[in-house]
C-alpha cells in the first residue's frame, strides 16, 4: 500500500514543481508601467462613480489604457499622491494649506444636497438649521415642524472631502456632535436616510435619486441651474490633484475629462461641468 | 411537603427548552441561507456569471469579479501552502517540544487571532504603500496568505502528526533519510489532512472582505496580470450592499459566494473522512 | 550535508511565522506610536475626543462600544450555543446529531459581510421600528455577532463533550459541567471570534452607527478611520492590534 502511494504520488508532486514556474511566467506578462498605459485614480468616494463612469468610455475609445479607480477618501486621495502609490488623486474639497504644492485640476463642479427620507414633510431649510441640527443642539423634528421625532442626522467620516467641504460651508468651526450616525460614503449615506424616515444627511448631489428627498436651502432648490450659477449656497468643486505634470496617459485622460465630450457625460450623470 | 421541583419536572422543562433554542438557532441559520437563496437565484443566469459588471455594478454580471477572487486564491494559495507546510514539517519532524517551538506555536496562534482589517491595514501600508506594489492582486494574495498561514500551519500539524510513527520507524531501518522519510512517507500519508485544510483555507478566503478591499483595490476591470487591482466578490457584493447600487446584483453576488463556500466545505468534509478512513486501515 | 540544508530552510519557514508577527508588529508602532505619544496615552485611551483631522485622537468611546458589543454578542449566543451544544450531544439520536452538526459548521463558513447585509436589510428596521432609535445600534450588532460565533462555540463545546458521563444524571448537572468546564475557555475564543471579526466590514459600522448612547464600535472606528490616511490611524491601530492580540 505504502509502495503504491509512493509512486502515484510522486508523479502528481513532481507536476506541482512546475507551478511556480508558470506563476513566474504569468508574472512577466505585466502591462510596464514604465510605458505609462496604466494609471491609479485614488480618492473621494464623491468622484469615484463618475470617475469609473468616465474612464468606462475612455477605455473604450482607447484599447491598452487601463485605469484603476479606487475610492479611500479625499484626504487618502492626496496622500497617495504624495507616496506615489497613485498617479491621480481625487479631491471632493479645496486643497488645505499644506496640500497647495500639489497641482490641481478642477474637473467638475458639485452641490452637496441635504437629503431626507421622502416621508419627511419638511420642504425647506436654513442653514442656521442645519448647524443646529448636526451639532446636536436641535433634537426633534417639530421644531421644524414635523410631529415630534427625534432627529437622526448622518455624517460621513472624518478625511472625507464631502464632509470638509460641508464643515466649511455650513458649520463654521461648530463641531459636528459625535451622536451622528457615520456612513463612510455617498452612498451608505444615501441607504441610511433612504430606510430611515428620521434621517437627514448630506451626499452629493450628482447621486441624488428617487429614493431620498434633497431639501432646498434658504429657498433655492439644488439643481444643475442654481449650481452653475452659484445661486445654491453649498457647491464644491470636483479636483483631480497630482504631484508633478500630468504626462502620458494621465494627461491624456485629464483632457478626455476636459473635452466636451467628457464634460457631457458628467452633467449627464448629474454633476456641473466647468464651462 | 418539600419544596423542592420533581426532577422529572425540572429535565422535561430543561429538555424543552434546550430543544427550542436549538430549533431556534437552526432556523435561523437556515433562514440567512434560504433568504439570500431564494432573492439571489432569479438572478444566476449564464448571462450573469460570464459578463463583465458595467456601469458601476448596476448591469452586466460578475464574470471579473471571480476571476479576480481565483487569481487572488492562487495566489495566496502559492505563498501559503509551501510556508506552512513546510512550518508544520520542521514543527513535528525536526524538532521536540522545547522553547523554540513554543515561541512557534505562540506566533501562529497570535497571527490567528490578529483582526483581519489589521491584516488589511498592514498590507495597504507595507504592500501598497512601502513596497510600491500598489493595489494589486499581489498584495492581496500576500496579504491573504498572513491570514490562512495559521490554519494552513495548525492543520498540517494535526494531519502530521497523525501518520502512526510505526511508518517512520520502519523508513529508518531501511536506511531511509528523514527528508526522504517526509517527502516520500510522511506527506503523502497526512496528504488528505493536510487538503482539508487547505480547502477550508480557500473557504475563508472567499468570503474575507476587509483584508481584500484594502490592498488589493475595487477595480471593476478584469485584472490582466497580477500587478492589476482587482475586485473580488466579496468586495463586489460589499459595495453593492453598501451603496445600494443594485440589490438584485447584491442577492445575486451573496448567493454565489454562499454557494461556492457550502460546496468548498463539503469537499472538505468530503476529503476529511478519506483522511480518516485511510488512517483507519493503518491504525 | 543536503539533510542539513534542508531542516535550516524548514526551520526558517516555521519562523517566518513569527517573522511576519514581529514585521506586522515593527510597522504598526512605527507608524502608531508617535501618534500616541503626541497625544499622550491617558488622552488616546480615555478621551472620547476624536477628530484625527483636528489632532484629537480619543478612542475610548470605540473601546467601549466594543466591549459593550462583545459582551452583548456573548450574553445572547453563549447560552444559545450551549443549548445547541447540550441538545447535539445529550438529547438528539445519533443520527440527527450526524446531520446537524456539520450543517452547523458549514454555517460557520458564510461570509461575515453576508450576515451583516441581512442585520442591515432586516434587523435594523425591526429594531427601529418596534424599539426606537434609528435601528443601527449596539443591539443589532451583537444580535448578529452572537448569531456569527454560534457554530464556532457550538462545535467546540461539543469537542469538549464528556463522553463518559452517564445518562442517568439530570440535565441541569450538565448544564453547569459545560458552563464551567470545557466550554469556558471555548467562550474566550468565541469571544476572540467574534471581537476579531471584522464582521461584514463597513455593514457593522453601519449597523452601530450611532448605539443607545452616541459612540461607535472599534472596527468602526477602523474602517472610517482608515481612508484618513495611514499616518492617523496607525495609532489607533496599534490600540487594535493589541486589543487583538
Amino acid at each position: 500500500m505504502v509502495l503504491y502511494m509512493r509512486e502515484k504520488y510522486r508523479s502528481r508532486l513532481s507536476i506541482l514543481y512546475l507551478i511556480p514556474f508558470f506563476l513566474l511566467a504569468l508574472l512577466g506578462c505585466r502591462p510596464s508601467t514604465k510605458e505609462g498605459m496604466v494609471i491609479t485614480i485614488a480618492g473621494s468616494t464623491s468622484v469615484q462613480p463618475f470617475a469609473e463612469k468616465l474612464a468606462e468610455v475612455y477605455m473604450g475609445h482607447h484599447r491598452g489604457a487601463i485605469i484603476n479607480i479606487q475610492g479611500g477618501g479625499s484626504t487618502a486621495g492626496i496622500r497617495s499622491v504624495r507616496g506615489s502609490a497613485a498617479d491621480i488623486g481625487s479631491s471632493s474639497r479645496e486643497l488645505g494649506e499644506d496640500e497647495k504644492d500639489l497641482k490641481e485640476i478642477v474637473i467638475a463642479w458639485d452641490g452637496i444636497a441635504i437629503i431626507v427620507n421622502p416621508e419627511n414633510k419638511i420642504q425647506d431649510i436654513s442653514l442656521k438649521q442645519l448647524r443646529d441640527i448636526f451639532a446636536g443642539r436641535m433634537k426633534y423634528w417639530s421644531e421644524l415642524g414635523w410631529g415630534h421625532k427625534r432627529i437622526h442626522f448622518v455624517t460621513r467620516e472624518e478625511g472625507s472631502g464631502t464632509r470638509s467641504a460641508f464643515e466649511e460651508m455650513v458649520m463654521h468651526n461648530v463641531p459636528i456632535s459625535d451622536e451622528a450616525l457615520v456612513g463612510d460614503s455617498n452612498g451608505s449615506v444615501r441607504e441610511i436616510v433612504a430606510h430611515d424616515p428620521n434621517a437627514i444627511g448630506y451626499i452629493s448631489y450628482g447621486i441624488v435619486d428617487e429614493r431620498v428627498k434633497a431639501l432646498k436651502i434658504g429657498g433655492i432648490e439644488p439643481n444643475l441651474e442654481t449650481i452653475k450659477k452659484k445661486k445654491y449656497k453649498l457647491t464644491r468643486p470636483f479636483l483631480f490633484v497630482t504631484r508633478v505634470e500630468p504626462q502620458g496617459l494621465a494627461k491624456d485622460f485629464i483632457k478626455f475629462i476636459l473635452s466636451p465630450e467628457g464634460q457631457k457625460i458628467l452633467e449627464k450623470e448629474g454633476l456641473v461641468g466647468i464651462r | 411537603m418539600a419544596t423542592r421541583i420533581n426532577p422529572l419536572i425540572s429535565q422535561r422543562v430543561v429538555k424543552v427548552q434546550l430543544w427550542g433554542l436549538t430549533g431556534f438557532t437552526i432556523a435561523i441559520l437556515f433562514f440567512i441561507v434560504c433568504f439570500v437563496s431564494i432573492k439571489g437565484l432569479p438572478q444566476i443566469t449564464l448571462d450573469f456569471l460570464t459578463t463583465n459588471p458595467g456601469d458601476m455594478g448596476r448591469s452586466g454580471g460578475i464574470f471579473s469579479t471571480i476571476m479576480s477572487t481565483l487569481y487572488l486564491i492562487f495566489i495566496a494559495l502559492m505563498i501559503a501552502v509551501p510556508l506552512g507546510i513546510g512550518a508544520a514539517i520542521y514543527l513535528t519532524e525536526y524538532t521536540r517540544e522545547s522553547r523554540i517551538t513554543y515561541i512557534i506555536r505562540f506566533g501562529t496562534e497570535c497571527l490567528a487571532g490578529i483582526p483581519s482589517i489589521i491584516l488589511g491595514l498592514f498590507g495597504f501600508a507595507f504592500f501598497v504603500m512601502a513596497l510600491h506594489l500598489g493595489w494589486s492582486i499581489l498584495s492581496g494574495g500576500m496579504t491573504m496568505s498572513i491570514m490562512l498561514l495559521p490554519t494552513i500551519i495548525r492543520t498540517s500539524e494535526e494531519s502530521i502528526k497523525a501518520v502512526p510513527y510505526a511508518l517512520r520507524e520502519v523508513c529508518f531501518s531501511l536506511g531511509v533519510t528523514k527528508w526522504q522519510t517526509v517527502t516520500r512517507v510522511v506527506l503523502p500519508t497526512a496528504l488528505p489532512g493536510i487538503v482539508t485544510g487547505v480547502v477550508l483555507s480557500i473557504g475563508r478566503c472567499i468570503g474575507e472582505t476587509a483584508v481584500v478591499l484594502f490592498t488589493a483595490g475595487s477595480s471593476l476591470r478584469l485584472p490582466q496580470s497580477f500587478f492589476d487591482s482587482g475586485r473580488t466578490m466579496a468586495v463586489h457584493f460589499y459595495i453593492l450592499a453598501r451603496e445600494g447600487i443594485s440589490m438584485p446584483n447584491a442577492y445575486g453576488t451573496a448567493t454565489i459566494l454562499i454557494f461556492s463556500i457550502l460546496f468548498i466545505n463539503l469537499c472538505a468534509y468530503y476529503l476529511m473522512r478519506q483522511f480518516l478512513k485511510k488512517y483507519a486501515i493503518f491504525g | 550535508m543536503k539533510e542539513k540544508l534542508i531542516e535550516k530552510i524548514l526551520m526558517l519557514l516555521a519562523f517566518s511565522a513569527i517573522g511576519v508577527l514581529l514585521l506586522m508588529a515593527i510597522f504598526i508602532f512605527k507608524e502608531g506610536m508617535p501618534i500616541i505619544f503626541k497625544a499622550g496615552i491617558n488622552n488616546f485611551l480615555f478621551s472620547t475626543h476624536w477628530a484625527p483631522t483636528k489632532g484629537y485622537f480619543g478612542i475610548f468611546s470605540m473601546i467601549v462600544s466594543s466591549l459593550y458589543v462583545t459582551i452583548g454578542a456573548l450574553i445572547i449566543g453563549v447560552p444559545l450555543a450551549l443549548a445547541c451544544a447540550i441538545t447535539l450531544a445529550e438529547l438528539a439520536p445519533l443520527r440527527l446529531t450526524v446531520i446537524l452538526k456539520p450543517t452547523i459548521e458549514l454555517l460557520a463558513g458564510i461570509p461575515s459581510v453576508v450576515y451583516g447585509f441581512l442585520g442591515v436589510v432586516l434587523l435594523v428596521p425591526l429594531i427601529r421600528d418596534y424599539l426606537g432609535g434609528p435601528g443601527l445600534s449596539l443591539l443589532a450588532a451583537s444580535m448578529i455577532l452572537a448569531i456569527m460565533i454560534l457554530p464556532t462555540i457550538t462545535s467546540n463545546s461539543f469537542a469538549n463533550h464528556p463522553h463518559g458521563y452517564s445518562k442517568s444524571c439530570p440535565l441541569r448537572n450538565y448544564y453547569c459541567y459545560y458552563s464551567w468546564d470545557g466550554p469556558s475557555h471555548r467562550r474566550n475564543h468565541g469571544c476572540n471570534h467574534g471581537s476579531r471579526q471584522r464582521p461584514e466590514t463597513s455593514q457593522f459600522s453601519i449597523k452601530s452607527g450611532s448605539p443607545f448612547n452616541k459612540q461607535y464600535s472599534f472596527r468602526n472606528g477602523l474602517c472610517s478611520r482608515r481612508p484618513s490616511g495611514s499616518p492617523l490611524c496607525h495609532g489607533h491601530c496599534f490600540v487594535c492590534f493589541y486589543y487583538g492580540l
